[in-house]
This record gives C-alpha cells, structure tokens and sequence, in this order.
C-alpha cells in the first residue's frame, strides 16, 4: 500500500498539534477502535476557530461544506498524530455531526459531504463510513458551523 | 513514493482518478459482529422525504410515529442487503432518535416509539433496544425524524 500521508488538491498538508483540555482528551482507546472527541473548525493550537456563524445565515452552504472540510483535515491530522502514519488507520467506522443551522436550513447532508469527500479523497476505500447529521442552533466557540465526533477502526500492532 | 509508483511514471502511465464526491457516506459498516447504521430518514425508494416538517408544528405525534416506522422499514432494507438474511440479527443493541421538534415539542419518545414498536414486532425480543430520542432544531431534506442504530449481527 503506497503512502497515504499525502497532501491534499488544494494544499493542505495533513500534519497537526493539539492540547489537551481539562478532564478531555482528543480520544480514548478500546481495543482497535479509537474514539474521538468532536472537533470543530478549530486552530488546534490556539482554540481560534476558523469558522463561525450558522449556515444559512452568516455563512453559505459552500463555507458549510469547507469547515466540515477542515473538520476532517483535523481529525485527520489527531489520527496521524497519534498512529504515527494514516496507513494504520483501517477504517472509518462511524461519524455523528452537528451542524449549526439558520432557521429553515436543511441541506445538513450537503454540508457534511465537506467531511465524508474529504475522508474518501484521503482514505479512499477506507474513508467510508456511517454517518449521521443533525442541525442544530447553538454551538461552542462563538457558534462554529460545525462538529463531528468519529470512530475509527485501527490497526492493532 | 512506491517503486511502482516511480515505474508508473517511467511508463507514462496515468491512473484515473475516481471522484468518490458525494458517496463517502454509506449505509452501514460492519465491525466484528456489530453493525453501524448511518441515521435512516423517512424516504422512499429514490431518497425522496415520503414526511416534511418539524413535529409539533408542521404535523402531529401520529403521522410522525408513521415517519419514524418507515425510519424502521428503511433500515431492515439495509440490514437485509448488507448480511442477507433478518435472521442474521442476534438483537438490536442501541438506537438514537433525532426528532425534528418545534419550540415547545416534548414528546419526542412518542415520536420514536414508531421505530420502537416495529422492532419488537418485527424481532420479538431481540428488537428490544437501548434507546435515547432528542429534538433536533434542523434535520436533513427536513423531514421530521431519523434514527441511527447498532445492531449485533450472527455469522
């Protein structure tokens, strides 16, 4: 299996640092699944987030689509970090998301494909997974657009 | 890059490069003797919303109890695609309910009682579940409910 620890069309390198938070961690482990933590659109470093608003009113379903992108940039980056290398991923296994709504958006599945294209683009067979995306109203951060927590299937050494 | 990939190139070979946009998002996926079932909508055939509307404004516990049945009979027919055969279900393990609900909408596990129901009937026992129902204040083509489930699968 060649490398996937590759950059992505438009740029991004997969590569990423993070900090705990009090009584959180990024993920837990049980046995070869990896459970992570929702992450939004966040500066992993510095807690900035890229992206805020809801969709539909400060933000389109375009600038929807690329937080849940860069979502999946960050998870991405939280799974090298910890494995070493994406080629010990196995799968995706499962995706629940949030995404900040205006009242009367509902295109909540257009906006995740951001994340599951993404994951597909890197991943490719293994990028597929079960996903489930619900709006909402009220999100952390000055209201980020978007939130996803994953679990991922790994290889076990 | 790989000693393939560098003879790729030599040859001039360009691999076409399949756009997956759009399908990263399945159905299900199996690990070990669980199933993953992504949220399940109210749909028809062609992934058309059979319900539209928030429950509590736009239409009644009663026809969302429908909604969240058909939730149901959407996910046996993935079930039965992925392993084949419902008597390959040892039991249905746990199942979240998303109920699209108006300002002052509560019954949300009335709503959900529609997926509910229809497991036991189906299943007798082993459709029994663990359960949590919540509003939701936006849900996908808007339709009124969708349920995601783990189920335990025999070989």
């Amino acid at each position: 299996m060649d490398s996937i620890n590759r950059i992505l069309e438009d740029g991004h390198e997969i590569e990423l640092t993070y900090q705990k938070k009090r009584g959180i961690v990024l993920l837990r482990r049980y046995n070869d699944l990896l459970y992570i933590s929702g992450h939004g659109p966040e500066d992993q470093r510095t807690g900035e987030a890229i992206f805020q608003g809801r969709i539909g009113k400060e933000l389109t379903l375009e600038e929807g689509y690329q937080a849940a992108r860069e979502c999946a940039i960050i998870i991405l980056g939280v799974l090298k970090d910890t494995l070493g290398t994406l080629d010990k991923v196995k799968r995706i296994v499962k995706v629940f998301a949030l995404v900040n709504c205006d009242n009367g958006f509902n295109q909540i599945d257009k906006v995740m494909d951001g994340f599951s294209d993404t994951m597909t683009e890197v991943l490719e067979e293994r990028g597929y997974h079960a996903r489930t995306e619900m709006g909402t109203h009220n999100m952390p951060n000055g209201n980020i657009p978007v939130e996803v927590e994953v679990i991922v299937q790994v290889e076990t050494p | 890059m790989s000693e393939t990939s560098k003879h790729l190139e030599q040859l001039g070979i360009q691999l076409p490069i399949r756009d997956r946009k759009g399908e990263g998002a399945v159905d299900a996926v199996i690990y070990g003797d669980l199933m993953y079932l992504s949220g399940h909508l109210p749909v028809d055939l062609d992934g058309k919303a059979v319900y539209t509307g928030k429950v509590g404004v736009d239409m009644d516990v009663d026809q969302a109890y429908q909604a969240a049945r058909l939730c149901g009979l959407n996910m046996l027919a993935t079930i039965k695609d992925y392993i084949g055969e419902l008597d390959r279900v040892d039991y249905i393990v746990k199942c979240l309910g998303l109920v699209n609900s108006g300002a002052d909408f509560s019954s949300q596990p009335a709503v959900m009682n529609g997926f509910s129901d229809l497991m036991v009937e189906v299943f007798g026992r082993r459709g029994q579940h663990a359960r949590s129902a919540m509003g939701a204040y936006s849900l996908p083509q808007n339709v009124p409910i969708v349920v995601e489930a783990i189920i335990r699968i025999r070989p």
